[in-house]
């Protein structure tokens, strides 16, 4: 197998579950995470130097994910106009919870998370569920720590206060 | 009400993709990912060229082949050797020479060929 297709199937082995999900909390439709990560790894197989040249793989892959997803939603229409389209819409992201007042905790969250401004919904997404840092996030998405840290402040702030108000 | 909002995000376990959509995933890229190598490997042949003299000396390689197509076939050394022991004549004598040569064989051949036939 030549180099270039061990390393593609050891990056899908790898990323392709977390680049699923961070496009599907990126742009709030399955159907377009999906499109977006067959995207992705047909720009990683035609372009290996992205990977090789890069310092951190996991960096190239959220960076390329977040791009293509975003342009994915301009393509669709104006990325305003479709978050708004989808800003009502429960994106299905997490499993049932076993009991009804986790379910109902998970139906919660959904909403507020989904509800979220995208800058802030990504750093969320990457520091809890990809456990980046925040400087890590800083440098793939081009941004000072600190801003990246206030967005997450601010995002679960406004989750907090999205949940009680659902309470 | 104190909520850990972290804590509860955590919690949430999110769905996979389905195992088919994978697969395609990985096979689409893999099939993109074919015909570059292929060809990677016949230019890998030419990497031990630096890439500054690449294209120099395809312009020479080039040069070359438009020689070798367009010069004619060297003349054989037999040839040459019959050259060398003619007697060194201009064009003009050569011709001349040429034109005295088929003079005489007409005057040698007219008669056998439109003389009358001798008897048996």
């Amino acid at each position: 197998m030549p180099p270039t297709e061990a390393t593609l199937t050891r990056l899908h082995a790898e990323y392709a579950v977390s680049a699923y999900r961070f496009a599907w909390s990126v742009t709030k439709d399955e159907a377009l995470a999906q499109e977006v990560v067959q995207e992705l790894f047909l720009k990683l197989a035609r372009d290996p130097g992205l990977i090789t040249a890069a310092q951190s793989e996991r960096a190239v892959i959220f960076t390329l994910t977040r791009n293509l997803a975003l342009d994915s939603l301009r393509r669709r229409s104006t990325r305003e106009d479709a978050l708004e389209r989808f800003a009502d819409e429960s994106p299905g992201w997490f499993l049932p919870a076993a009991d009804a007042v986790a379910e109902e905790t998970r139906a919660q969250i959904t909403t507020a998370l989904a509800a979220l401004p995208e800058e802030q919904r990504s750093v969320i997404h990457l520091h809890v569920w990809e456990e980046l840092s925040f400087r890590e996030i800083g440098e793939l998405l081009g941004l000072p720590t600190q801003t990246v840290a206030s967005r997450y402040r601010y995002g679960l702030e406004k989750l907090r206060a999205q949940k009680h108000t659902l309470v | 009400m104190n909520i850990d909002i972290e804590s509860t995000l955590r919690a949430q376990r999110w769905r996979d993709p389905p195992p088919e959509f994978l697969e395609r995933v990985l096979d689409r890229a893999l099939q993109n990912v074919a015909a570059p190598a292929r060809t990677s490997r016949l230019l890998a042949l030419f990497a031990f060229i630096p890439r500054p003299l690449r294209l120099p000396l395809a312009a020479c390689w080039l040069l070359a082949f438009f020689f070798r197509v367009t010069t004619p076939e060297a003349i054989p050394q037999s040839t040459l050797e019959s050259y060398a022991k003619l007697p060194p004549m201009t064009p003009a004598q050569l011709l001349a020479n040429r034109q005295q040569i088929e003079r005489l064989a007409d005057e040698l051949l007219q008669p056998q060929h439109h003389g009358v036939i001798p008897p048996l």
